[in-house]
């Protein structure tokens, strides 16, 4: 009876290009695409514009040095502030370095001279990049000024930064963890709610005795779609992207299927409420962005109001991509995750309940 | 056709739009309901002024005194304010995968010493990675206080050989340097990123309203009527359907203005003028797009689909989180397809750059380029409009 409902509900699914198209290509379209957006990883190279310096010696080396960093590339040498803020104004350079016009005097003759680093911050990627290849070139050029007049020179203190996780700090390694699971979590919850709607629409009813049984039947049903996309998605996309696959495959399936189960039993309780099929779309399209926000994996909580971000926890996604990340990015253990994963099983029973009593009316 | 019949038409099908959106509860919500909820859920996450301090572990393996020193500098600074010391890397690393801090900061075992006497005195700070935002302002925060630290200790040094202490800067910072970020120096990621969510709501519901008045005339088979109204012409018809919406989402982005300038206090350095001609650029652009998609696709459901997903793939295309530079150069071309794009470019240089007017034109231009797609579309549209085979489709 059970396997009937199931059978049922992938029909559905599959004869419905509508609902077809967002429970289960859009997570392929989307995933593509936007691991494509991010799949540069890593700005580097970013062009600036050198101003000032008194065409000495020691300035040039400067000049060649900022254009050896990895960070940056000296995209032009102009001779005043004005011509530098119109390439920044045409975004032809994002950041300048200003020589003080006594750079090499003031070097030969031991004097402290000034550099000025500006960084467009309208831009916040390219400002961290100018800010820090620019602070490093002129690190390792006062290293050497002073062992040229020493002799040898050893730093008081040598500072080092290791990511551990994500050693080139990718862009599309830090978000697409993130944003492959919300787009679950929106087109399960979209793709749902226009099957519960199309059969309020047409007064269909499922031939079942139980809303248990229906429940059972239809959270089956959508686990296995989604069993298969998101977990081709995790393996082979995620290889093809090299994302960091850092988790035992028990882990990540454990954790993997809890937020499915959640997300799913959601979609249930959710999906009752709609009377039209173009309405979840309409609906809850809007919450894609908020989602992605209160789970704390782009901006950090301590950006925002911590209320909301206890608040966002009744949402899926936001336990499970925490755990997601810790889990296959990190590799920690299932222990280390665990007020997680509790979190995420109390809302399989909560919505789990929800998904039943919703579906006493399909 | 007069145009006296043309305008009477276009009156006559705004009157009837408005009629249709005060009578159904899913039209008014995606002009009014829906993005006012978008727009308070943003004002109440970048509500808070600061970020505050990210919890850090330290592993302070020497317990020195210049350890604790460097360990109390670390503290000091606004970002890493919230240090937590333990006993060692295996705990600490415990502490970062539960999520409980974002970074650890090690000091082994010998750094006073290696520090007195000029051997490599190592500072390393772990952090995840896995967050950009979080790792890159927590690791300025240590950074921050590591190299003031070792400044102060090499200022030392050379007092300790009898420098004078104006000249001892010089000795050991040949090159002296400051960093400022130009044209937002306050360097508030608020101001740079709730510009961007706030146009995405006025982008969505520009799409989904245009999607749902359009295709819904042919879902319900009421777009003879529709026509009829606009006294058979199409691009009347369209100009009054679309026009209430327009003006409609152009008063929300006031809301979005006030909220913006003058409640957040986002700096507004350009010309008013083009800013609000944009936004109204913008929103005419997206209405323009969803009716292409509705007249190829002559399917509600299926263009709500398409220009849902049109919609919100914009903020990665746009290149202001990722910058277009960094993207794979086949993909760079794809930036150019979203109105979006120009219009956040119009809004940095306008808003935050204050640049010359006329350094706007281009992306004004651009996102009315768009507004062209419907005219290509035109005669499907009306087929589209008057064949009974292509209604009620769900």
């Amino acid at each position: 009876m059970i396997w009937a409902i199931v059978k049922d509900e992938w029909r559905a699914v599959w004869h419905d290009a509508g609902v077809a198209l967002i429970m289960v290509f859009a997570l392929f379209i989307y995933g593509i695409s936007y691991s494509l957006g991010y799949g540069g990883e890593v700005l580097d190279e970013v062009p600036i514009a050198v101003v000032g310096g008194d065409d000495g010696a020691k300035s040039r080396v400067l000049v060649r040095m900022f254009e050896a960093s990895p960070k940056l590339s000296v995209a032009h040498e102009v001779a005043d502030m004005k011509a530098a803020e119109q390439l920044l104004r045409e975004r032809k350079v994002w950041g300048v370095v200003a020589l003080s016009p006594s750079f090499d005097r003031d070097i030969l003759s031991g004097q402290q001279t000034k550099v000025a680093i500006l960084g467009d911050a309208s831009y916040f990627l390219a400002y961290r990049e100018v800010v820090e290849g620019a602070v490093a070139t002129i690190q390792q050029m006062n290293s050497e000024i002073i062992a040229e007049r020493q002799g040898a020179y050893n730093p008081p203190v040598i500072y080092e930064q290791r990511n551990l996780f994500n050693p080139r700090l990718g862009y599309g390694v830090f978000v697409m963890p993130a944003i492959l699971l919300v787009i679950v979590q929106q087109t399960a919850l979209i793709g749902v709610g226009m099957v519960s709607a199309t059969r309020r629409e047409r007064g269909l009813r499922y031939n079942a005795e139980s809303a248990l049984a229906v429940t059972v039947g239809r959270t089956v049903a959508y686990l296995a779609i989604y069993a298969l996309t998101l977990g081709f998605m995790l393996t082979v996309h995620y290889s093809l992207f090299d994302y960091p696959m850092r988790g035992a495959w028990w882990r990540c399936v454990a954790v993997v299927t809890l937020y499915l189960l959640s997300v799913i039993l959601l979609a249930q309780m959710v999906g009752a409420m709609f009377r039209r099929r173009e309405s979840p779309m309409l609906w809850l399209l809007w919450l894609s962005i908020p989602f992605l926000l209160v789970s704390g994996v782009s901006l950090p909580p301590q950006a925002f109001p911590e209320w909301l971000y206890w608040i966002g926890r009744v949402v899926p996604s936001s336990s499970a991509v925490e755990a997601w990340i810790a889990v296959q990015s990190m590799g920690a253990t299932l222990s280390d995750v665990a007020p997680k994963l509790i979190l995420l099983a109390i809302l399989v029973v909560i919505y789990g309940a929800g998904a039943i009593v919703a579906n006493r009316r399909v | 056709m007069t145009s006296g019949l043309f305008f009477s038409g276009v009156l006559k099908s705004a009157r009837r739009e408005i009629g249709r959106i005060t009578a159904s509860r899913e039209y008014r919500a995606l002009l009014l309901w829906l993005p006012l909820g978008a727009i308070l859920f943003f004002a109440i996450f970048f509500s808070q002024e600061v970020v505050g301090a990210l919890p850090v572990a330290v592993v302070d393996e020497d317990n020195s005194s210049l350890s604790r020193k460097l360990v109390s500098m670390v503290r000091a600074t606004p970002q890493t304010a919230c240090v937590e010391e333990v006993a060692d890397m295996a705990e600490a690393q415990q502490k970062l995968l539960k999520g409980e801090v974002v970074g650890v900061l090690e000091l082994s075992e010998g750094f006073a010493r290696k520090v007195l006497s000029g051997e490599r005195a190592e500072v390393v700070y772990y952090d995840s990675g896995t967050n950009i935002s979080t790792n890159s302002l927590s690791a300025k925060g240590v950074q921050t206080a590591v190299s003031s630290f070792g400044v102060g200790v090499a200022l030392q040094r050379a007092e300790m050989q009898g420098v004078a202490s104006e000249k001892a800067m010089a000795q050991i910072m040949p090159i002296g340097f400051a960093t400022y970020g130009l044209f937002n120096p306050w360097l508030n990621y608020a101001y740079y990123i709730a510009p961007c969510f706030l146009a995405m709501i006025l982008i969505i519901a520009s799409m989904l309203s245009t999607t749902y008045s359009v295709g819904e005339e042919l879902r319900y088979g009421t777009s003879v009527e529709w026509l009829r109204s606009a006294n058979g012409s199409l691009v009347g018809a369209l100009m009054g359907k679309l026009l209430p919406a327009s003006l409609a989402l152009w008063m929300l982005a006031l809301v979005v203005g006030v909220l913006l300038f003058a409640i957040y206090g986002a700096p507004m350095q350009g010309s008013w003028g083009v800013l609000i001609a944009g936004v109204l650029a913008l929103i005419i652009a997206y209405q323009a797009v969803a009716l292409f998609v509705v007249a190829l696709m002559a399917s509600l459901r299926l263009s709500l689909s398409l220009g849902g997903g049109y919609s919100v793939l914009a903020f990665t295309f746009s290149g202001v989180t990722f910058p277009t530079m960094a993207m794979f150069s086949v993909v760079q071309p794809f930036t150019m397809l979203f109105p979006y794009t120009y219009f956040m470019r119009l809004y940095i240089d306008q808003a935050v750059r204050g640049s010359a007017w006329w350094l706007s034109m281009q992306d004004v231009a651009a996102m009315l380029l768009f507004c062209l797609l419907p005219l290509l579309a035109l005669g499907r549209l009306r087929k589209v409009a008057v064949t009974r085979k292509f209604w009620g489709r769900l």
